[in-house]
């Protein structure tokens, strides 16, 4: 079944693909993927901060970087600074 | 005892082509990798030519899901490191090797990346510099890529002596299997130029060749009517491997490093002194243990600056005495511009090359004679030449010079 996914967690899905580029690998994001099994490792959880603080204009502190290593952690972390996300 | 030290693969990312073969036959042919510069916007600038490297692929060369994680003059270390080992068919070992390691030469390391870095930090804010800037942009990211992607955990650091590095990186390099550190090394040079603040840099120094009208003839070393340097991109890297252990696994040798010679001027930062450029041949002459007689080419700096290919000609003809005027010299620079932290790998390699089929690449856009450069520059056409030895040389700002002397093996040696 496929899995839904909400309006931010599409826009994290989209960040991440592009940096990790999983589906070269045959690889699909699922909710409960971490970044090593995207092929990612510690610099590409860098590279995914840094996006999504561009993306949604927000600013993500040090101690919540290791919440970064799985999508749904990255999609916590977005929510938590996003103002106006209900 | 002192180790021999051959080469036995090579690998070229360059303006005139991305491989060995193509590279060569460009040269021979005399060809121009000059152009118009496409990689930014030249709008406001002086200078609208470079050499710069077209159609290049990494994934021609590997694949690696990373390969934005390196600086353009990683990926064409890397690509040029994957040339030379596939070319010298050298054991990479089942866990890698601690045998062989990597010296690499770069001028400007991860400049672009530096750049744009800044550019993103003073146009749009903190938020959007890459996190993963200073792993590109440090200047020993090309060696350490080379040694992770082949596991070769050998001896393993980057010199950097602007346009000598490449020369300077190499010599380092056979002084490692010399001395018996290593048994064999991945070494040359490596350098992504075209960026636009540094480019900026190099016009506002007045000394690159605003040909722009006519980029495949802007390049005219020795010849009377230059008006400076074309910067260009690219790299060449070396399989150096100690003697015996080449002749045992029968790999191909194409030629014998047997001296290196290195010094500084002490004089200053950008213009050449000749104490300092004989000093270097000198030394690499005496560490080869060979007459200056023996001397069969010189592939020379030949920048095309004024002052650059007039000293280094009083230089040749210092060391050399009457002699020099029978030694045929040429600039491959003037083919392919001036790749900096490269160019002396790149020119080593134009040295075996011409060892192994003993023809004499030339000095193209040579047009006339100029009364201070009065040598056998080898002006517009390819010589045969049967050559045992040659010479080339490297010079760099900040007074840095690098001499490296080939020999061919003869055949009862291989």
């Amino acid at each position: 079944m496929e899995e839904k996914f909400d309006e931010i967690e599409m826009k994290v899905k989209e960040l991440i693909e592009g940096i990790l580029k999983p589906k070269a690998k045959g690889v699909e994001i699922k909710k409960e993927s971490t970044i090593a099994d995207l092929g990612g490792d510690s610099l590409s959880a860098l590279s995914i901060l840094s996006a999504l603080e561009q993306e949604f204009n927000i600013s993500i502190p040090d101690e919540e970087i290791i919440d970064i290593s799985n999508f749904s952690g990255a999609v916590k972390v977005v929510k938590k600074h996003v103002k106006d996300y209900k | 005892m002192k180790k021999r030290v051959v080469i036995t693969g090579m690998g070229v990312i360059t303006p005139l082509g991305n491989c060995i073969k193509d590279f060569w036959n460009a040269l021979v042919d005399g060809q121009s990798g000059v152009n118009n510069i496409t990689r930014f916007s030249v709008e406001d600038f002086p200078v609208k030519i470079a050499g710069e490297v077209n159609a290049f692929c990494p994934e021609d060369f590997f694949t690696d899901d990373k390969m934005d994680r390196l600086d353009r003059f990683s990926q064409f270390a890397l690509a040029s490191a994957y040339q030379a080992v596939n070319d010298s068919k050298i054991d990479r070992g089942s866990g890698g090797r601690d045998d062989i390691g990597v010296v690499l030469g770069t001028s400007v390391g991860g400049i672009y990346s530096h750049e744009k870095a800044a550019e993103d930090l003073f146009t749009r804010g903190f938020k959007f510099v890459d996190p993963v800037s200073i792993p590109k942009v440090m200047y020993n990211a090309g060696a350490c890529h080379i040694a992770r992607h082949f596991g070769f955990m050998g001896p393993n650091y980057t010199v950097t002596t602007a346009c000598a590095s490449g020369a300077n990186a190499i010599g380092e390099a056979y002084k490692i299997i010399r001395d018996g550190y290593a048994n064999a090394m991945v070494t040359g040079g490596s350098d992504a130029t075209l960026s636009p603040v540094f480019f900026a840099a190099w016009c506002k120094l007045r000394v690159l060749s605003r040909q722009n009208d006519s980029p495949q003839k802007a390049c005219k070393p020795f010849s009377k009517n230059r008006d400076g340097l074309v910067v260009a991109e690219g790299a060449g890297v070396l399989i150096l491997e100690e003697l015996e252990s080449a002749k045992e696994r029968n790999a191909y040798i194409y030629g014998e490093i047997i001296g290196y010679g290195s010094t500084n001027d002490a004089y200053h930062l950008t213009f050449p002194h000749i104490d300092g450029e004989v000093k270097a041949i000198e030394n690499a002459l005496k560490d080869a243990q060979i007459s200056k007689e023996d001397v069969d080419y010189i592939n020379a700096h030949g920048t095309a600056t004024a002052i650059n290919d007039s000293v280094e000609t009083d230089a040749i003809k210092k060391v050399f005495g009457d002699n020099a005027y029978s030694i045929p010299i040429s600039s491959t620079k003037s083919m392919l511009g001036h790749t900096l932290g490269a160019s002396g790998a790149i020119e080593l390699i134009t040295c075996a090359l011409s060892l192994n089929e003993s023809i004499i690449p030339p000095t193209i856009n040579y047009e006339e004679p100029d009364p201070k450069c009065d040598l056998d520059y080898v002006p517009n056409k390819a010589r045969k030449a049967d050559i045992n030895i040659s010479l080339s040389n490297s010079f760099g700002f900040g007074g840095n010079n690098a001499v490296l002397i080939l020999n061919k093996l003869n055949k009862d040696e291989v």
